[in-house]
């Protein structure tokens, strides 16, 4: 069962927050949801899912919403934004309206931070807020739905492209004060529309939080939504997250999401294909050193003909890190013509790291192709020497040989400020790494 | 002085011993061949001389340019000057072979006191030292070796070489996976890299690349230790008589 008295302290902070979350009409949602909460509890090493991340530490911290703690100044942070972008602050849990600068949108795009979105445009959220991932889906997205403060929604309307990428920015730094934040975002885009959006995750290491964020994405018919990640949280925080994408017909999704921060977190990215025609492709990884833990957790759920899914996952892992790797395929019956595959590898610098790899198919249809493949090894000695044999120092060489190891998972980066960001974020890695 | 001075080495690899009491002077400028029967230790040699870890030196030293090379990094006896061109070259994928060259020559420089190539003017001298070698430039983009055919490794070990402008110079078996033209081809690329202040050991199973590259002395391992040394016609007696001669059984019983 649950662990109840963790339990209980959530819901017991729930009705004190209540009344002073946005979106009145929310609340008989996020009534149900803590009692979903309530039943469900937070996962526990006892469901598969969860068998290789243990929340136990996390339900004990007693993290809880704040009701207001001032704003810290941002701008310690400057070097996450992506140059160009339309940019989102999210501080605390919080819309930061100074630290943001969406800019100028053209016609058929609405972009807004979802605590002005839940007040002024409720119509246009209900039906799809908390639809795409509903909060029986888990206990953690049942705690994000009744808690769900601030984030963003990008609504594109049929045929929109947006050239910027939109970039949601969570910064938590939160003095003394043990926070939780449960950051919701939601993307629609319509037919044929195009978008870029990125989510930055980056926070204070004076004291632990927790993010637990849900984003929600529903790609329309022939249109296409590139998500790029960089959770590069402080190394005392927690975080979850759940990204739920719907794909309709010939939809495109692309995610690239890159791991370096957080003591612990788990990355789940499910995705529910609709129509056929439909692709997505999940990238990402970890790269981590000292305890650090970190959970990618995904499902490509394919239940109409001729859908594509493709999932490569790397880690690196020093010191006596730990890496997880779940990954699951679902194809149904009647999804004829399916074509899967997934990789993962990880590549341990140390006899301490530790790397757990789960591939998971499941095949209820004949005529598919589901490739994959898992490994876990040391760096190559005999490379290592060839290039220290050629004058480079060890260093150097272990550089360029990580950087080889994970360059697959860039393969479908966009060049530009975005492909920066996370270059940015594996050399930040690189700096503290030999 | 000599430019390397290997004294009475003693060589064990996980336990076993395999070089028993190497001693070998070579000159400035001067060209030395090696060979030996299978599993007779040159390779072995070559790692030595070029730091691979795993290579325990039990007895013996070896001075290069006067300095104890057992003290230096690989990475330092690269800088120093020693190169090895492979037996095996070995595929590093995902690390383009512009990347590891630019990078392996910059080091190299700083650790001369050079001033490193920026992008053009490495590119230039990259397709200066290219041309020597007749290497296609598709080769240069690819990851390092990665689908390379056995000879076209093998160049690329001779093109790196002519990058990293080695004071000694060790090419082990460079002429095996040659096809009669790319043999030509690498061995005017290694005699137009011969120099007064370049020496080279060649490692060889055969006369023919001595034909091309003829050596200054040739010296002849079994069993971890030389058992004759002479000039360029010992290598020409070997051909025609075989190791027999030199007390040496054949292959299949050195390698039991
Ligand atoms: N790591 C190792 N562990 C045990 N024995 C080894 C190891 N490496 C080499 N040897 C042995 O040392 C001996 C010498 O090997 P080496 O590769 O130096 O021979 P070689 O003269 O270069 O042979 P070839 O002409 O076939 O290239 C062989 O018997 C080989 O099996
Ligand atoms: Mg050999």
């Amino acid at each position: 069962m649950p662990q109840n008295e963790n339990t209980a302290s959530m819901i017991e902070s729930f009705d004190q927050v209540k009344d002073t979350l946005p979106g009145a009409w929310l609340l008989d949602t996020r009534s149900n949801a803590i009692r979903s909460f309530e039943a469900q509890g937070y996962p526990t090493p006892r469901t598969e899912e969860w068998k290789y991340t243990n929340l136990n530490r996390l339900a004990r911290e007693g993290f809880h919403p704040a009701s207001d703690i001032g704003s810290p100044d941002v701008s310690d942070w400057s070097d996450l934004r992506v140059n160009g972008a339309s940019r989102i602050v999210i501080l605390n849990g919080r819309y930061d309206a100074a630290a943001s600068d969406i800019g100028e949108m053209p016609d058929g795009i609405s972009i807004a931070p979802l605590s002005d979105a839940m007040e002024d445009i409720a119509p246009d959220l209900e039906g799809q807020l908390a639809q795409i991932a509903p909060f029986d889906g888990g206990g953690l997205v049942a705690l994000n739905t009744a808690f769900m403060r601030d984030g963003v929604i990008l609504k594109l309307a049929d045929g929109v492209q947006i050239a910027r990428p939109v970039q949601v920015l969570h910064l938590v730094d939160a003095g003394g004060v043990a926070l939780a934040v449960h950051p919701r975002t939601l993307v629609v885009a319509g037919d044929n529309s195009t978008a870029t959006i990125v989510e930055t995750f980056a926070g204070g290491v004076d004291t632990a939080y927790w993010t637990n964020a849900v984003t929600e994405i529903k790609v329309g018919r022939n249109a296409s939504v590139s998500h790029v990640k960089r959770q590069a949280e402080s190394v005392r925080a927690y975080h979850t997250a759940l990204t739920q994408v719907r794909l309709d017909c010939d939809a495109r999704y692309r995610s690239i999401a890159l791991a370096t921060g957080a003591a612990l977190s788990r990355n789940e990215t499910r995705v529910a294909f609709d129509g056929s025609g439909a692709e997505a492709s999940l990238a990402g990884g970890a790269l981590l050193r000292g305890r650090q833990h970190a959970d990618n957790t995904t499902e490509a759920d394919h239940t109409v003909p001729y859908t594509n899914s493709k999932q490569v996952f790397r880690n690196v892992l020093d010191d006596g890190s730990h890496s997880v790797f779940q990954g699951s395929v679902i194809v149904r019956q009647g999804a004829q013509k399916t074509d899967s595959s997934q990789s993962n590898r990880n590549l341990l610098l140390s006899a301490g790291a530790q790397a757990y790899s789960k591939p998971e198919l499941q095949i209820f249809a004949d005529d598919v192709k589901c490739a994959h493949g898992a490994t876990t090894g040391d760096l190559n000695k005999d490379a290592l020497f060839y290039l220290q044999s050629r004058g480079i120092t060890t260093s150097q060489a272990t550089l360029l040989l990580i950087e080889a190891f994970i360059a697959e998972i860039f393969d479908e980066l966009p060049e530009g400020p975005v492909g920066d960001h996370l270059a940015d974020a594996v050399s930040a890695w690189m700096e503290g790494a030999v | 002085m000599s430019l390397l001075s290997v004294k009475d080495l003693h060589v064990s690899v996980d336990g076993k011993q395999i070089l028993n009491g190497i001693d070998l002077e070579i000159g400035e400028g001067e060209t030395h061949a090696v060979m030996g029967p299978n599993g007779s230790g040159k390779s072995t040699l070559s790692y030595v001389l070029s730091g691979r870890e795993g290579y325990d030196v039990t007895q013996g030293e070896i001075l290069f340019k006067g300095e104890n090379v057992l003290d230096m990094e690989p990475h330092e006896r690269a800088g120093a000057g020693i190169y090895l061109a492979f037996q095996y070259p070995v595929e590093i994928p995902g690390v383009s072979n512009l990347t590891f060259l630019k990078t392996a020559v910059n080091a190299v420089r700083a650790a001369r006191g050079l001033d490193e190539l920026d992008a053009i003017n490495f590119l230039k001298f990259a397709r200066e030292k290219g041309e020597i070698l007749e290497m296609k430039d598709e080769l240069l983009k690819r990851p390092v070796n990665v689908g390379f055919s056995g000879g076209e490794k093998k160049r690329n070990e001779i093109f790196q070489m002519a990058m990293l402008e080695p004071t000694l110079a060790i090419l082990d078996e460079t002429d095996s996976g040659l096809d009669i033209d790319a043999l030509r081809i690498v061995s005017e690329g290694v005699n137009k890299l011969r120099a007064s202040d370049r020496s080279m050991i060649v490692i060889t199973h055969y006369q023919r690349l001595l034909d091309h590259i003829v050596p200054d002395f040739v010296h002849v391992l079994a069993k971890g230790k030389f058992v004759a040394q002479g000039g360029k016609e010992l290598a020409l007696e070997l051909e025609k008589d075989g190791y027999a001669k030199f007390g040496i059984e054949d292959d299949a019983d050195q390698a039991a």
